[in-house]
């Protein structure tokens, strides 16, 4: 596999505010790669700063060897794009909007490609119907494929099911899993954890403009080094002695709004748990095991919750 | 290609949009028909009341003022078309008294000493029926042979005076709404960014808008000019190739103050204002209804530089006086000068992108 993207200590500042710090990293051809992070991380202006939309302070952006700046233009053929919350011509068809978007490119889309793209997103019904009778997930599907009217190689997707159920979220998977199969590179951001850990071969954690992390998502879970999550409530405060004593025979305690342990040995750690909790005549509620997630490898590298 | 399916497309926005389709095309055709109704009657017509006593004179007279064509005769009782003229009903009351054999018939005019013109000019032509009918009764001898000669005025009807106002007004308005509105509307919602993304030229992008808008113009141009006709009398003087390059001109003027006017706006809610607070002036100022002979000489100083001035005089000269392009030839340099300036000044103030979105993603990255 060839490297397709490769970028290099990018940097972008909004007056003192450091958006995008010294990001670097590559992604092979044929990759899906996820940017996670919470709001305001930095995730949007990274992807449009590979995009030719907004100019970095620093670094550069290679795509399949071509810059990006100081000259966008040169990149436009090579790269599909679905913008946050996209909109559309209210009083244009889902058809019309297609091969607008193509004339845009200088291409003529033939009727075979334009019922190739209409069935990759389930808008066959829909050709002719006004875009502002779509639903939400229509819409976002609507948008991914007018971002491949120009068949590019390199797909951008900025959060491409925010807002969606979680049906809909599938049905968009899929799509980016097809782009996939059919050889092309996608680059996407997401702040919801599944998406990450189903779709993302491998994803990059930003926070506050910078990457903490970057890796496949199976392999930062293995990277926290605990077999299992216990989350637990109690009936009243704990004491932070009580936290320490369990904390020192069961594993590691992180204390939120619930207390969860993270053990190598779930059983031995439940069973540290009650037994302490008995003694000092302490409730346990709502015990709960489960595999760690992205979510916690969030929380363990930046001390916040992923979503908000 | 790109240039003929964006042309496609921004039509199709426009025609599918029912506000842009009033101010396009009904709101022309209301004023139209509000100011036909309201002036278009003009001094066309005039109302002679008569009260008869069917003496063979006043048969003679009644008789001669059906042969004269604008003056329209209504017979009735003294009393009630005495409330009439008072109401302005009619301009002119003559009575023809009863009188006996032999004896003169004594004939009474009533009129408004408020409106002289008017009346006037009735006045005169009653007592030239009168004396006509005298002559021919007492069989008197000619002095002089008259020969008329029609000659056609340079005075316009009002609703030939009104047309290409209404056309150059409807020009305005639609370019400026219809340029400015649609692109910050595009703008906000992000739909430009996405554009930006493309290998598009801004020029193409930008052409295909202007031009679909002088398409939407000479649509409104023919409609105008068809109500016209048919309904109002107006005639046609000029050629309507010559008419159709004023009016293109014209389009391409105020489709450039409309991008100037989109790239002031920063927000959707601003167009309003902008385009209103330029256009409204613009259009009384402009001549579209009335000349402005009245005004101060300052103001009509202004007047005659602004943009809508000379697309009004050199449609006005062309349709309605029949006029070659030559005569308004510094009309359209004129117009061709503003609409440099401002799409010089547009392409200063061009901006793919809103601060709001900036701000948005700034939020949001």
């Amino acid at each position: 596999m060839s490297i397709i993207v490769d970028v290099q200590d990018l940097t972008k500042r909004y007056g003192d505010l450091l958006a995008v710090n010294k990001v670097s990293f590559t992604i092979e051809q044929g990759e899906i790669f996820g940017f996670l992070g919470p709001n305001g991380a930095g995730k949007t202006t990274c992807l449009e700063i590979m995009e030719g939309l907004r100019k970095p302070d620093g670094g550069q952006v290679l795509l399949k060897g071509q810059s990006v700046w100081p000259d966008p233009k040169k990149v436009k053929n090579l790269i599909g794009v679905q913008l946050q919350s996209t909109s559309f011509y209210e009083e244009l068809t889902v058809k019309e909007i297609l091969v607008l978007f193509a004339s845009l490119y200088g291409r003529k889309l033939s009727g075979l490609q334009l019922d190739s793209l209409l069935s990759m997103a389930g808008l066959e019904e829909k050709r002719n119907a006004y875009t502002n009778s779509l639903s939400g997930g229509q819409k976002q599907r609507l948008a991914i494929i007018t971002a491949l009217v120009n068949e590019p190689e390199i797909i951008f997707l900025d959060e491409p099911t925010t807002g969606l159920d979680p049906q809909a979220r599938r049905r968009s998977w899929e799509i980016i899993q097809e782009l996939q199969s059919k050889g092309k590179t996608i680059i996407l951001t997401t702040h919801y954890m599944e998406e990450a850990e189903n779709l993302c071969e491998r994803v990059a954690i930003i926070d506050q403009g910078k990457i903490v992390a970057i890796d496949q998502p199976q392999k930062l879970i293995d990277q926290l080094g605990k077999k299992a999550k216990i989350s637990f409530a109690s009936t009243r405060p704990l004491e932070s002695l009580f936290l320490a004593k369990l904390g020192a025979e069961a594993g590691q305690v992180n204390s939120g709004e619930g207390h969860v342990i993270f053990a190598n040995d779930p059983a031995q750690a439940i069973g540290v748990l009650l037994e302490k909790a008995k003694q000092e005549g302490i409730i346990i509620k709502n015990l709960h095991v489960s595999s760690p997630s992205l979510d916690d490898v969030f929380l363990e590298l930046t001390g916040k919750e992923l979503r908000d | 290609m790109t240039f003929w399916t964006l042309l496609l497309a921004n039509t199709r926005l426009q025609l599918r949009n029912r506000n842009s389709l009033f101010w396009h095309f009904a709101f022309p055709l209301v004023f139209m028909v509000l100011f036909g109704l309201i002036f278009g009657q003009g001094p066309g017509v005039l109302n002679i009341g008569m009260v008869t006593n069917n003496s063979a004179p006043a048969q003679h007279f009644q008789a001669a003022f059906n042969e004269i064509e604008g003056v329209e005769l209504i017979r009735g009782e003294e009393a009630v078309l005495l409330e009439d003229l008072k109401d302005g009903q009619i301009h002119l009351l003559v009575a023809f008294r009863a009188a006996e054999a032999g004896q003169p018939v004594d004939v009474e005019l009533f009129y408004d000493q408020n409106e002289m013109l008017t009346t006037g000019a009735a006045r005169s032509m009653v007592r030239g029926v009168l004396d006509g009918i005298t002559k021919a009764v007492l069989e008197v001898p000619e002095l002089f042979r008259l020969k008329e000669t029609a000659i056609s005025t340079e005075i316009m009807t009002f609703m030939s005076f009104l047309l290409p106002g209404v056309i150059g007004m409807s020009i305005m308005f639609s370019a400026l709404f219809g340029t400015a509105y649609p692109l910050v509307t595009e703008r906000e919602k992000g739909i430009l960014r996405r554009v930006k993304l493309t290998p598009v030229k801004t020029a193409v992008f930008l052409g295909a808008k202007a031009v679909g808008m002088t398409v939407i113009a000479f649509m409104q141009a023919a409609i105008i000019i068809v109500t016209g006709i048919s309904f109002f009398d107006v005639q046609i003087l000029g050629s309507l190739p010559a008419a159709a390059l004023v009016a293109l001109l014209g389009a391409l003027m105020m489709v450039s103050l409309g991008l100037l006017i989109a790239g002031v706006a920063k927000r959707v809610e601003s167009v309003d204002s902008i385009a209103n607070v330029i256009a409204m002036p613009m259009m009384f100022l402009a001549g579209t209804f009335f000349e402005i002979d009245g005004a101060p000489d300052w103001l009509q100083s202004v007047a005659r530089i602004l943009p809508l001035t000379h697309l009004n005089n050199a449609l006005r000269e062309v349709l309605i006086r029949g006029q070659e392009l030559a005569a308004v030839l510094p009309a359209l340099l004129t117009m061709v000068a503003w609409a440099l300036g401002f799409i010089l000044a547009a392409a200063y103030l061009f901006r793919w992108e809103s601060p709001k979105t900036q701000g948005n993603n700034r939020k949001a990255a």
